[in-house]
């Protein structure tokens, strides 16, 4: 897992720091930063390996990119900088330092400049990561067996490989109707696309767990992949969605009770994407969820919060979370530790400072209770409401 | 480290949050407590929300509960409340409250600021005194605002709003319908301590803050 991020010179970030847990859950007023925060990661997702970035691995990983001159922060008042960069700690004590720089930063076409710099565990700066790979482990070479070698190889490079795939999910539903096409990504697009897909390419347990949700949606008594697609020249999909995903309904008689997803309504199709996402062993194990609570009810947005916070436990995944629901503050336990709450402010510079939301600890048999965190943040207690209304 | 503020308006939550600034507090680490945020639309006919009543609503409480008070410290970080009233309409609330004399009584604004803070703390019934900080604008906030512009006592000023306000147009200043914008210049600390000699009751509030951020620095 990714412990600590520091992003310096990044957009509206000049320099901050944020000590992750499992679930991080952003809040914030519009345009704080929460975003550029998810961007910063999927950058170093983007950088992790590759020498060069272009613009098409990072639109491909959910980032809004920009003019370089307007990626690299942007401040009056303050010198602008050249490069900006991403230092990462991983929960193995492991450093990674990504430096990021463009030859102009008024073309639009240049490609990002990657620079790594490896600190390990007693933080000394070695240069590459092969040649600290080399420098430290040279001595043991000749004594290590091979199949240990490769053992601490793949336990060295896993958070690396886990970031590598690290994807912003920021749902639209005509993607997940199936009518536009945007992200090729696999297993699913980052707006949804190729659900039914993903939901067929799934073994039986985990189709048993997700439909072990199916009371989230009160009417629905099953859903299938129609694998044959034969159903849409019986007419079941007038507008022509490309999925092949059904509904049937349990308030409808049984020989009319199937629908499309055309015709499902948006909650299902999110509710069902983010469930699949989550208990999939091919979607990324790293990944972030832009508005989760779009076309949510708020009791809904709790439970949903409430599973996926399990979820996240059982299927060893690790989420960025923005919203601006009060509801999916209530499916979060502030006083689990992997569980974690940041606002994020602007500063009087303009600066986004993440903090992380802390309770007292002798108020936790009252939280939920006289301390509902929804209406603490209603009221104005989190501190993002806007200045002067 | 996080302050609150519960003022009468939202201009005045700006005006305390230039001084805060001069004193390194960002806007980052304040949170304008919004009484009015309690209620939904349909109770915006109250005329007691974000008014001299709507923070005395706020002190008061209900029941021995004060929401606005005990929820605003549920977070470690948040070590302050800064309670504002203008003394101007204090007469009108509909309770008793005697003011000192005024007339060739130099301590006029000590006297006033702290039978305001006793009131105060009286609807609070002595509760979070360690955790307040007063910002009590003699007669009101105008008054504060007027001492960047005029270099006499505007605490004793007849009608401080109505002669900043002529201030302000007669110097075209940008903004010039925004209370925070126009006092700008409270955020750096030399510009303000120029002010205090002209308005006791932003001095003791500035001396406050400052006493204030050293004990929690320390």
């Amino acid at each position: 897992m990714l412990k600590e991020i520091t992003i310096k010179n990044f957009k509206s970030i000049a320099n901050d720091t944020i000590e992750l847990g499992r679930v991080n859950v952003f809040i914030g007023e519009n345009g704080c930063g929460k975003s550029n925060i998810l961007e910063a990661v999927g950058f170093a997702s983007a950088g992790i390996e590759n020498q060069n970035i272009e613009n098409e691995l990072l639109i491909s990983k959910g980032i809004r990119v920009a003019k370089p001159s307007l990626i690299i922060s942007n401040f009056r008042n303050k010198k602008p900088a050249h490069n900006f960069s991403i230092n990462l700690i991983f929960q193995d004590e492991e450093d990674l330092n990504l430096d990021f720089s463009i030859d102009n930063k008024e073309d639009f076409y240049s490609d990002w400049s990657v620079k790594r710099a490896e600190l390990n565990v007693n933080k000394s700066i070695v240069a590459e990561p092969q040649a600290n790979y080399d420098a430290v482990h040279k001595s043991k070479e000749s004594t290590t067996h091979p199949l240990e070698k490769m053992a601490e190889g793949l336990r060295k490079n896993y958070p690396k490989w886990v970031l590598k795939r690290f994807l912003i999910y920021a749902l639209n539903t005509p993607a997940l109707r199936g009518f536009t096409h945007e992200s090729r990504k696999e297993p699913v697009g980052i707006y949804g696309e190729g659900l039914d897909v993903l939901l067929a390419s799934f073994d039986n347990e985990e189709i048993a767990k997700l439909k072990s949700y199916g009371y989230l949606i009160s009417w629905l008594d099953d859903f299938f992949i129609d694998v044959q697609d034969s159903l849409k020249f019986k007419g079941y999909k007038p507008n022509r969605s490309g999925s092949a995903l059904y509904f049937v309904d349990k308030h409808m008689p049984k020989d009319n009770s199937v629908f499309s997803l055309e015709n499902a309504n948006e909650g299902i199709l999110h509710v069902l994407f983010y469930l699949a996402v989550m208990i999939s062993y091919k979607t990324p194990q790293f990944l972030a969820i832009d508005n989760i609570e779009s076309c949510l009810n708020p009791h809904l947005c709790r439970h949903l919060m409430e599973e996926i916070c399990k979820l996240a436990k059982s299927q060893d995944k690790q989420l960025l979370i923005t919203t601006h629901n009060p509801a999916i503050l209530d499916g979060l336990n502030l006083f689990d530790d992997e569980i974690r709450l940041f606002e994020v402010n602007r500063t009087d510079k303009g600066y986004t400072k993440t903090t992380r939301i802390k309770v007292k600890p002798e108020i936790q048999s009252e939280m939920g209770r006289k301390y509902k965190l929804s209406e603490l943040w209603t009221r104005g207690f989190l501190g993002t409401t806007p200045d002067y209304f | 480290m996080r302050f609150g503020i519960i003022a009468e308006g939202a201009e005045d939550q700006g005006v305390i949050r230039n001084i805060l600034s001069a004193f390194k507090i960002d806007r980052s680490e304040i949170i304008m407590v919004k009484p009015r945020l309690n209620r939904d639309a349909t109770d915006e006919n109250n005329p007691t929300i974000g008014t001299f009543q709507g923070v005395k609503n706020a002190c008061e409480g209900v029941d021995g509960l004060r929401p606005d008070f005990d929820d605003f410290f549920f977070n470690p970080d948040h070590v302050a409340m800064i309670i504002h009233l203008d003394t101007a309409e204090i007469d009108t609330q509909g309770f008793p409250f005697l003011r000192p004399i005024k007339k060739g009584n130099p301590n006029y604004c000590t006297e006033l600021r702290n039978r305001v803070i006793e009131l105060i703390n009286g609807w609070l019934d002595n509760n979070y005194q360690d955790r307040v900080i007063y910002a009590i604008a003699i007669e009101e906030i105008e008054a504060w605002c007027l001492t960047l512009h005029l270099k006499s006592d505007t605490s004793q000023s007849a009608d401080a709003k109505s002669k900043f306000w002529r201030e302000v147009h007669k110097k075209k200043a940008k903004n010039a319908n925004n209370l925070a914008e126009l006092t700008q210049d409270f955020r750096k600390l030399k510009i303000l301590k120029t002010c205090f000699p002209y308005n006791q009751s932003l001095k003791d509030f500035a001396d406050s803050v400052e006493q204030a951020t050293q004990a929690f620095n320390s």
